[in-house]
């Protein structure tokens, strides 16, 4: 099958949305309630070096996808295991988004509907959008991104008359450690799974830098999250925002202008969405190249319909009920080291030894040639 | 006889066959009597064929002219042909080229041995003349046969700008590019479509301007083509659509030579098709359902309203039903408390379900505009007074139908009709949204957008796709869509073009 390759404005879209994902509704913020702002701003710091580790990965091995660098890397056996794991936190990934979303539905409007119902139209979705490739998802959040943002900076103007400055206060009220415990959970959910992005590195053309990618993505989406905390805690006050499920919709229902636009909290609902979709394809299309590289089948579409059902499934079976949904956080941001830190660090300082040893092993080739000499 | 029978098989046995067995083709004789029997017994039962014997050159040769009645210029043959060939005194009779150089006052003619080619040219109009003890034909152009004036098309009206449109006859509709366009650039390429009726087309080009590419993909497609007939262009558009199951267009029409002349100068590739006055433009882009010619004749200002009008409209058409059954159904918190208010007291004497209510109003907004079309013009006043008041006001005040329904059909069915171009895409994307809003709300509505927005960005027309995304906001990438910017800025033309620049930097002298 002909090679996908998106632009790096297109990446750097999908990747700004797919942080944007379940997050923005799950959670950006923090235990450290007032302080959430700054656990942040942590967060991202923390979360650089990582995405730089992922940025390096794709670096030394352009135009080609995680599962393709681990064979290379640690050979047949060794590249099959990290495989399967890397595919299983794909698709769990995919299916606990797909279950954030029903929840949300199911406590906000659809009372009554079933979530199997729910779930289901929202992975067709999905699956159109992982069958028309990763072009089409790239586009589409070239187009979706900026209605997002609009979203949240107007939500944010229009909440500016019942906004409390005084909300933010005291400043460094909770104690570091607090601070930084919101700031890994935050770091774990959502920034560090961006690693699902090496799966889909293949896609990105040699001559994108992943570090301006990765980089440039992060910032743009520290800058929105730091709108949506502000947002919420100026017009909720942390008790409140940490009391809630779903802060954002609490906050953007609270807008009144002029008796005219009230309840607005559905546009918060769409943000969901749209990022929602963008970030259950990127797993399910992770999960599928996965498996196709697993079982040397030709092309990762045929297999993405089953692998959705298979979310759906997985997604029903993964709590009894919203509080669960909430208390799993707690456990995700230790599950998830393995995949998030472990593989990938293990990943990077045997490509950069491989990388050499291949360089050492070629002469006095550039370094350029030397890499597609590891990657052919 | 038995060398007839034989041809005649191989005339109707199907196109494969007949270009393999090259060697068998029914050829001229020296004869005249054989030549004709020939045409005449290939044009057995068909009783328009006239055959009209001449003595020329002082009674030295025998000819006889071959032409369909009705479909030639009868003033044409008689001054032109009959009267010079009876009156010439030529002496050297042993080559066509003497009646073609010294006889015959005609300006189209040509000699030709080839029996398929003289079928086809007298069934075309023109006249064919044989002659004693010449191997060879003289094809001479007398087509004069009857079409509609030039009129204005009635489906693509303008306020300014030419009045012209196309008509049914080909070299009629060539003629208005072609005097449009006063350079060589601008090429006309014949094509024969269609196994049975070897229908005339025409590929029209910038050469220059056009992508080589998207050219070659195109006779690459039309030479897949295996089709009896094509009595439309709309024929070809299926044959030759990108994805064949979408309700979008992925190539342009119009029935305007201006337009046409605008598409093959922004480096599209025309196809002109006897018989139809609808002109194919490709590739297409999504855009050009909400472009007209009559943007760029008037003020940019104005245009680049209407423009936008246009696109809103294409949003409210889908989505008007589907948002006022979300927030009827589910979402009753976000309309203001007044509103809700009114909404309510209308709804609440009417027996049908929202959802069910829209779907029989749009069916009925749909059966009107059907009849509409259909109708004879003169009993309009009927429908309209049916439409307006029985269906509208009456329903109403029988509570049958609430009030808001009626506002929300209107607006639906009236926003449709401002872009004709994407009329199918329309009906099903607003059926699939009603459902999808009557089962999930508001979600529903933006899931379903959603699928509508990456099928826009699946689609392809001749492999450029219809919606461009770069990532990146230049001006010129945008100034001909949702605006339309004045001429002196646009500078570059699509994308897809071979040479881009349209003007030097700042046009404006």
């Amino acid at each position: 099958m002909p090679k996908e390759t998106v632009s790096l404005r297109q990446a750097a879209c999908t990747f700004v949305m797919f942080l944007f994902g379940s997050s923005v509704i799950m959670g950006v913020n923090s235990e450290a309630g007032q302080d959430s702002w700054i656990s942040l701003l942590l967060a991202m710091l923390m979360a650089l070096p990582i995405i730089l580790i992922y940025a390096r990965i794709m670096r030394l091995y352009p135009e080609m996808d995680l599962f393709e660098i681990v064979e290379k890397v640690i050979g047949k056996i060794g590249g099959k295991i990290v495989t399967i794991l890397m595919i299983w936190y794909a698709l769990h990934l995919c299916a606990l988004v797909i279950r954030d979303f029903s929840e949300f539905i199911k406590v906000t409007v659809l009372t009554e509907t079933p979530q199997l119902n729910i779930m289901l139209i929202l992975i067709l979705v999905v699956v159109y959008m992982s069958k028309s490739g990763i072009e089409t998802m790239g586009k589409w959040s070239v187009i979706i991104l900026p209605v997002i943002t609009l979203v949240v900076i107007f939500t944010m103007i229009l909440g500016l008359e019942r906004i409390d400055p005084t909300n933010l206060l005291p400043i460094m009220g909770h104690s570091l450690g607090t601070i930084a415990g919101g700031a890994y959970k935050i770091f774990a959910f959502p920034f560090a799974e961006t690693v699902v992005f090496l799966c889909l590195a293949g896609s990105l053309r040699k001559k994108d830098s992943p570090y301006k990618l990765f980089t440039v993505a992060t910032l743009i989406a520290t800058v929105i999250f730091l709108l949506v905390i502000m947002r919420n805690l100026l017009l909720l006050g942390p008790a409140v925002t940490n009391a809630k499920y779903y802060p954002s919709y609490t906050a953007v229902r609270i807008i009144n202008v002029g008796d005219f636009l009230v309840r607005i909290e559905g546009s918060t609902a769409l943000n969901f969405i749209l990022a929602g979709v963008i970030k259950t394809t990127v797993c399910l299309v992770a999960a599928s190249k996965g498996i196709t590289r697993l079982f040397g089948l030709c092309n990762y579409k045929h297999i993405v319909f089953p692998l959705g059902l298979l979310a759906v499934a997985l997604g029903t079976l993964l709590y009894e009920n919203i509080k669960e949904a909430f208390d799993f956080l707690e456990i995700y941001q230790i599950y998830a080291i393995p995949f998030q830190i472990i593989i990938p660090v293990f990943i990077w300082i045997l490509a950069e030894i491989k990388v050499r040893q291949d360089k050492a092993a070629n002469g006095s080739h550039s370094p350029d040639s030397a890499q597609t000499d590891a990657a052919g | 006889m038995g060398r007839f029978f034989k041809k005649k098989q191989n005339l109707s046995s199907n196109k494969n066959e007949s270009t393999n067995e090259t060697t068998d083709k029914p050829v001229l004789f020296d004869s005249l009597d054989k030549n004709v029997e020939t045409i005449s017994e290939l044009f057995k039962d068909v009783d328009i064929l006239r055959l009209k014997y001449i003595n020329c050159c002082d009674r030295r040769l025998t000819c006889c002219i071959i032409f369909c009645d009705g479909m030639v210029d009868q003033s044409v043959i008689n001054e032109s042909i009959i009267n010079p060939l009876m009156l010439s005194s030529v002496k050297d009779t042993d080559s066509v080229y003497t009646l073609m150089t010294q006889v015959i006052q005609i300006g189209g003619m040509k000699e030709t041995d080839n029996v398929d080619e003289i079928v086809e040219a007298i069934a075309y109009g023109d006249t064919v003349l044989f002659a004693e003890g010449l191997g060879q034909a003289i094809i001479l152009d007398t087509k004069g046969f009857q079409s509609r004036p030039i009129n204005e098309p009635e489906n693509e009206k303008n306020l300014s700008g030419s009045r012209e449109g196309f008509t049914e006859s080909l070299l009629v509709n060539l003629s208005m590019i072609r005097r449009r366009v006063l350079t060589s650039e601008l090429k006309m390429k014949s094509y024969t479509i269609g196994r049975r009726t070897k229908t005339k087309a025409y590929i029209c080009y910038m050469d220059g301007l056009v992508n080589k590419q998207i050219l070659s993909e195109l006779y690459r497609r039309l030479d897949k083509i295996d089709i009896d007939a094509v009595l439309d262009t709309n024929y070809i558009t299926e044959l030759i659509h990108d994805s064949p199951w979408s309700p979008f267009r992925t190539i342009g029409y119009t029935e305007r030579p201006d337009a046409v002349v605008g598409k093959l100068l922004e480096g599209r590739i025309a196809i002109f098709l006897d018989g139809s006055p609808a002109v194919l433009t490709l590739p297409y882009l999504f855009i050009e359902n909400f472009q007209s010619s009559e943007d760029y004749y008037l003020n940019f200002y104005y245009t680049s309203f209407s423009r936008m009008v246009r696109i809103i409209g294409f949003f409210l058409s889908v989505i008007v039903p589907s948002v006022y059954i979300a927030a009827v159904a589910f979402h009753h918190e976000m309309m203001p408390l007044q509103l809700f208010i009114n909404i309510t007291s209308e709804r609440q004497t009417v027996p049908l379900p929202a959802s069910l209510e829209a779907l029989i109003m749009l069916f009925v907004f749909d059966i009107l505009r059907e009849t509409g079309v259909r109708m004879p013009s003169n009993i309009g006043q009927t429908l309209s007074i049916v439409g307006a008041l029985v269906i509208g006001q009456a329903a109403v005040e029988a509570k049958l139908v609430a009030a808001p329904m009626i506002i929300v059909v209107a607006l639906t069915g009236i926003t449709g009709l401002l872009t004709p171009k994407l009329n199918s895409p329309i009906v099903y994307i607003r059926l699939m949204l009603l459902l999808l809003a009557t089962a999930f709300g508001f979600y529903g509505i933006i899931l379903g957008v959603s699928c509508v927005l990456i099928h826009i960005i699946n689609l392809r027309s001749f492999g450029v796709p219809q919606l461009t995304i770069s990532g990146k906001l230049r001006f010129q990438d945008i100034k001909d869509t949702v605006i339309r910017a004045p001429w002196w800025m646009m500078i570059l033309r699509p994308g897809f073009a071979e040479d881009r620049v349209r003007s030097k930097e700042g046009g404006k002298s």
